[in-house]
């Protein structure tokens, strides 16, 4: 153990060393090379690392509200309408159009990829005269508001790697996510509530699990970590003083441990324990912070309306939507919403219908709620999953029961408020609904329009970490211009 | 070895023919494909020569070490003084070789790069024929030029391959630095054109690399054009050279930048063909004309914000700032150099009026402040009188009026105020009538957007009423009530815990079979639960369907033994989970049959006997068990209560045959709660007696049946 905390403080200790060690000029030099504000006046270095707080540039949104569909929602069955796959129902899907591109170990085996139409029928809406399937109504009804993006497209073809790649801008689950790297760069509004909010929840169709890694902090310090809310009745367990402690008897408490915690800070500098510090206090002031927050009593009769009863239901996403909402307009910087069970390899029909039963009326009233409110303006709202699905059927072919496999080369996504255009679809696929044909939008585009839209450049917010600096979009990502309110 | 110097002084010699040759004749010469390999190869073996002189250099200087014999010495020096003039002169070759390719116009980095090489080159020559016959002196100085002679070269050679800014590049301001940007000085070819060009062309079209002839560093210079025509037609980008070679196809041989090269993006390309359909505007980008089509299509594409970037008002002291942020009252800049700020309340209970009153210093700078949620008066409200610069309130479920609303009157920049969820009526909003700049009131959930739905018009020029949800009519189902008890088992007594989260819901209850209706008790706050009772709840409210009902046990846990024992044991040992301790936890397991915290009996009756110091009074005993008929698992077929004052003095007081349900049913866990006279005893035996014969609805009829006990209780 001692070995251990030795090994620590000379790993600290390193950078001082050395730049006390710049006598001559050649340690100057090297000095400066592993030290690249050694000669700066102000400390660049840490004055990166210590995040921004403010946005580079004039924001458009100040938040963001990810409602994440966790398993890949059909874009066939939901914005992306191609009635010719239902006019060649059956047929096989032509080479010249998949043009050997690789498929998941669980159809690559197949012997036919026989194409097929949804089953559920589309019809256009609103004055962008947009198609949406009649799997969801509401959302139908506030497509002025959206902007459907119907090119999205990534480079992992199963899950856990493209869940993580959406989430963190690689596969390999090492790097900050989303919400973390937005804490880092624009802080906490409200210092009562976490920056990053995570809040889960199950419908009945085929699930694919989240996992912690996906609201990691990466290399960033902890305190950006997403912040997971309970499913249960109460978001956040233990927030009450234990029988016997009040809440001044608590300060003290606080204030003594935090004076231990301080000493053992100087003495071995892990910067944990920083974090840890300032954990205790996040608790401590959430304690009246949540209550307020989580108390549905002062919402109005409309608003169970407006979300549906479901919403009354802890842990349903419809519950999860509305506190969403009202964590955002409390000052969250990310509230991530995942809903699991998209995942639909065979009955999809049934299975999809039962999954937009659950998010369909709750996502159209989080956006029509932020609108009431004058929020949607500065609030960024986005749905979507983290690939496509095939058009050709997975297993059986049955027009009325179905599968799709995973594809990752299109699929759809809508954003709305938060200075994206409303009321427009972009980009397009081929007929066949497999490829893209005209602008293509990449998960890290994507990533750089989020991050422009918050008012910060995506090639400007960057950490330093084993010796190269790193980005939400890696070496990568162009804005997309096309979608932004002039 | 002589024989070896004298292939070295041939091929220096017939190398030296070959440059002069090369020299005198220049572009008179055509060069074969092959040759032109040897060329391409110049940058990879010119570092053999760099090497060789600077070791001939160190040897000269500083001797060969361990060398201490005359003759040997010389020869050493002979040969690396040879081997090193070879490799000079041959990179020489090949570079002027290189030089007669296309693209390498002799400008004067070039011939720098070519005479300072060519001197060495000779100077290597002459001291590999000559040098015997000089001084220790001399060997040196000749060396040292050697070596200056190679850093000249090397420096005017790189110059040509990365550009002569290369070396210095790094001490110079990086002009991609967009906060050291200024709008307002910028200038429309040095700001949006050059940087593309910089990034895709210029690297070969610049003063010192001439490819074509062409150079792109000024406009001037791409209407000059190179060999093959101007590369820019002012008012034409179809006809101009620069435009053509983009679009051509990748394979193209003419296609710029070649193949393998970064290509520019369609954004990049739209931008220079704006640019020369405009005419080439030049000058700063803030005095183009609003009619300039160049400016229009900037401002279209998003490249120029039309938004009013700079505030006219000065920043605010960063420490009055400092001094006023707090957590309750958060102040921020729009963004990181915007002399505007925002203030966001949060903490309702912290909030108080002067809080507005105290940002006075920096009243001028706060463009847009949210008090949603906060406890805020029209008193406090009259204090934004002095905030002459705000563009939005948020004042979303406050408490404001009318007399509020008034104090916003003289704010010009107004644009957006959102009082959503307050009591603000329609006749309220008219002092706000003549604000220049207002664009939308967010009225949701408030009188004024009651009277707008129900047809009262305002005819305000273009300021957006959004009334937000509109409540469709149509009747919901309210959600079951919730129990906040979460145990099932108690002592004594327990108060019933309902709640529901919508405010006005009216819970009511029952006890038994029946579920509740309209009539039923309402449940009030300090109810009290003394029996072990099945309570079944409701929530009715008008306006609203009654929600389905939730039910929960209650079971007063009892007596609590002296001794305990079970006197059978099932012989799958799987289901013994852990005996008496599982049966008398008062801890409640969940429908989990494999979960260890069930004992489960079939092939014997499962019997416990309960023993206590002093006699004690019963007329209640509860069974808690599963039932799961996929896995055989029933309720007993028979329960038996034996009393008496000693365990080998016992007599049956009570049996009974619990109903068998009739068929398929979900997994579920239930009380038996059976009831009976009050009885008096010292020892107490239960005997629960397994379903003998699966029924006849059952797919394994006939087989032995479990029976899965979680709790006993006497009572």
């Amino acid at each position: 153990m001692d070995k251990e905390f030795l090994d620590f403080g000379l790993n600290i200790n390193r950078r001082k060393f050395l730049s006390r060690l710049s006598v001559g000029m050649g340690s100057v030099a090297l000095g400066s090379l592993l030290i690249p504000d050694f000669f700066s006046r102000k400390g660049g270095e840490e004055a990166l690392h210590a995040g921004l707080n403010v946005p580079h540039f004039a924001p458009k949104a100040k938040r963001v509200i990810y409602l994440f569909q966790n398993g890949a929602p059909s874009q066939l069955e939901s914005f992306d309408y191609k009635p010719r796959l239902r006019e060649m129902m059956g047929q096989e899907l032509p080479e010249s159009i998949r043009m050997g591109q690789r498929l998941t170990g669980m159809t690559s085996e197949q012997a036919s990829f026989p194409l097929i139409g949804s089953y559920y029928d589309f019809k256009q809406y609103g004055n962008s005269q947009a198609w949406v399937s009649d799997l969801f109504p509401h959302m139908a009804k506030i497509v002025d508001e959206l902007c459907i993006i119907r090119s999205m497209h990534t480079e992992a073809i199963n899950h856990d790697p493209a869940l993580t790649f959406f989430q963190t801008g690689a596969q390999q689950g090492n790097r900050p996510s989303m919400g973390a790297w937005l804490s880092y760069g624009l802080g906490s509004e409200n210092s009562n509530l976490p920056a990053f909010c995570v809040l889960l929840s199950r419908g009945r169709g085929n699930g694919q699990g989240v996992y912690s890694k996906l609201w990691t902090n990466g290399f960033l310090d902890s305190v950006h970590q997403g912040v997971q809310f309970s499913s249960g009745e109460d978001p956040v367990l233990y927030l009450n003083n234990p029988t016997g402690l009040d809440k001044k008897l608590r300060r003290q408490m606080l204030d003594k441990l935090s004076e231990l915690n301080h000493l053992t800070l100087s003495e071995f500098g892990d910067p944990e324990i920083a974090t840890r510090i300032s954990q205790y206090e996040m608790a401590y002031k959430m304690q009246t912070a949540v209550p307020d927050v989580t108390d549905l009593s002062k919402e109005p009769d409309d608003i169970i309306k407006m979300y549906g009863p479901e919403c009354l239901v802890p842990g349903s996403y419809a519950a999860n939507c509305l506190l969403a909402r009202k964590l955002s307009e409390s000052g969250v910087r990310f509230v991530q919403i995942y809903h699991q069970g998209w995942d639909q390899h065979g009955n999809l029909p049934n299975e999809m219908a039962g999954q937009a039963r659950d998010v369909d009326q709750a996502s159209a009233a989080l956006i029509m709620d932020l609108k009431q409110r004058g929020l949607l303006d500065e609030t960024l709202v986005i749905w979507g999953g983290e690939f496509g699905r095939t058009n050709y059927c997975q297993g059986r072919f049955q027009a009325d029961n179905y599968g799709r496999d995973h594809h990752p080369r299109c699929f759809s996504v809508w954003m709305a408020g938060g200075g994206v255009k409303p009321g427009i679809v972009y980009g397009e696929t081929d007929e066949f609904g497999y490829n893209i044909v005209k602008d293509p939008v990449h998960v890290h585009d994507f990533h750089a329009t989020m991050l422009h839209l918050l008012g910060m450049n995506h090639e400007r917010l960057v950490f330093k970490h084993l010796g190269r600096r790193y980005r939400l979009t890696d070496v990568h990502g162009n804005v997309v211009n096309d979608i932004l309110k002039t | 070895m002589n024989r070896l110097f004298a292939v070295l002084e041939a091929l220096v010699l017939s190398g030296v023919i070959l440059c002069a040759f090369l020299i005198w004749f220049d572009a008179r010469v055509s060069i074969p494909a092959w040759l032109q390999v040897a060329g391409r190869l110049h940058p990879l073996i010119l570092h053999f020569p760099i090497v060789f002189v600077v070791l001939w250099a160190l040897a000269e200087i500083f001797g060969i070490p361990g060398l201490r014999d005359a003759q040997t010495r010389d020869n050493w020096f002979k040969y690396l003084r040879a081997i090193t003039a070879v490799l000079l002169v041959y990179t020489s070759l090949f570079g002027l070789i290189l030089s007669l390719e296309p693209g390498y116009e002799k400008s004067t980095a070039l011939l720098r790069h070519q005479w300072s090489g060519m001197a060495l080159s000779l100077l290597a020559v002459f001291v590999m024929f000559g040098m015997g016959r000089l001084s220790l002196k001399a060997g040196r100085i000749i060396s040292v030029a050697g070596l200056i002679l190679v850093m000249i070269t090397g420096h005017f050679g790189a110059g040509l391959t990365h550009g002569s800014q290369f070396l210095t590049a790094p001490l110079q301001k990086s002009r991609t630095d967009m906060s050291a940007f200024d709008i307002e000085t910028a200038l429309v070819f040095e700001y949006l054109i050059k940087p593309v060009l910089e990034q895709k062309c210029i690297s070969c079209h610049n003063d010192e690399k001439i490819k074509g002839e062409l150079r792109m560093l000024t406009v001037v210079q791409l209407q000059q054009g190179g060999a093959s025509g101007p590369a820019v037609v002012p008012g034409v980008p179809d006809q101009s050279l620069l435009i053509q070679r983009l679009h051509l196809p990748l394979e193209h041989d003419e296609h710029m930048p070649p193949k393998g090269k970064p290509q520019p993006r369609d954004r990049e390309i739209a931008l220079l063909e704006a640019w020369i359909k405009a005419g080439l505007p030049e000058g700063k980008i803030t005095e183009l004309s609003e009619e300039d089509p160049f400016k229009i299509w900037l401002l279209e594409q998003g490249f120029l914000s039309t938004a009013k970037e700079a505030y006219a008002f000065k920043p605010a002291p960063a420490s009055a700032i400092q001094k006023l942020d707090n957590e309750n009252r958060v102040i921020r800049p729009l963004y990181a150099s915007s002399p505007a700020l925002q203030v966001n309340f949060f903490n309702s209970n912290m909030f108080k009026g002067e809080m507005i009153a105290e940002m006075k210093d920096i009243a001028e700078q706060i463009v847009a402040i949210d008090f949603s949620k906060m406890p805020l008066t029209d008193e406090h409200v009259s204090h934004l009188k002095a905030f002459k610069n705000l563009e939005k309130i948020t004042a979303n479920f406050t408490q404001i009026t009318g007399a509020g609303l008034v104090h916003l009157k003289d704010l010009e920049q107004l644009k957006y105020l959102a009082v959503s969820g307050t009591g603000i009526r329609l006749e309220d909003l008219e002092p706000l009538k003549e604000l220049p700049a207002l664009k939308t009131i967010y009225l949701w959930n408030t009188p004024a957007a009651s009277a707008l739905r129900g047809g009262s018009a305002l005819s305000w020029q273009g300021v957006l009423m959004e009334t937000g949800f509109e409540d469709p009519g149509d009747t919901l189902k309210l959600t079951p009530p919730v129990f906040v008890n979460k145990e099932v088992f108690y002592t004594d007594t327990v108060e019933l815990q309902l709640k529901h989260p919508i405010p006005g819901v009216e819970i009511r209850i029952s006890s038994g079979e029946q579920p509740p209706d309209s009539s039923s008790e309402l449940y009030q706050k300090g109810r009290i639960i003394r029996d072990h009772q099945i309570i079944k709840a409701r929530a009715f409210k008008e306006g609203w369907h009654q929600s389905d009902v939730s039910s929960k046990f209650f079971i007063n846990a009892g007596h609590r033994a002296d001794t305990i024992w079970l006197e059978t044991q099932e012989p799958d040992t799987r289901f013994r989970a852990e005996g008496i301790r599982t049966i008398s936890d008062r801890f409640k397991s969940d429908n989990d049959f494999l979960n260890g915290m069930w004992v489960g009996y079939r092939e014997v009756p499962m019997v416990v006997v309960y023993k206590f110091k002093e006699d004690i009074r019963f007329s209640s005993l509860v069974i808690d068990h599963l039932i799961r008929f996929g896995t055989h698992i029933f309720p007993p077929e028979k329960v038996e209560i034996f009393t008496g004052s000693a365990p080998s003095q016992l007599s049956l007081v009570y049996d009974v045959k619990p109903a068998q349900p009739g068929g398929w049913g979900p997994t579920e866990s239930k009380p038996l709660i059976l009831r009976f006279d009050e009885q008096k005893a010292k020892v107490i035996k239960v005997v629960i007696h397994p379903l003998s014969k699966l029924p006849s609805w059952h797919n394994k009829k006939g087989e032995k049946g479990w029976v899965f006990v979680d709790e006993i209780v006497i009572h």
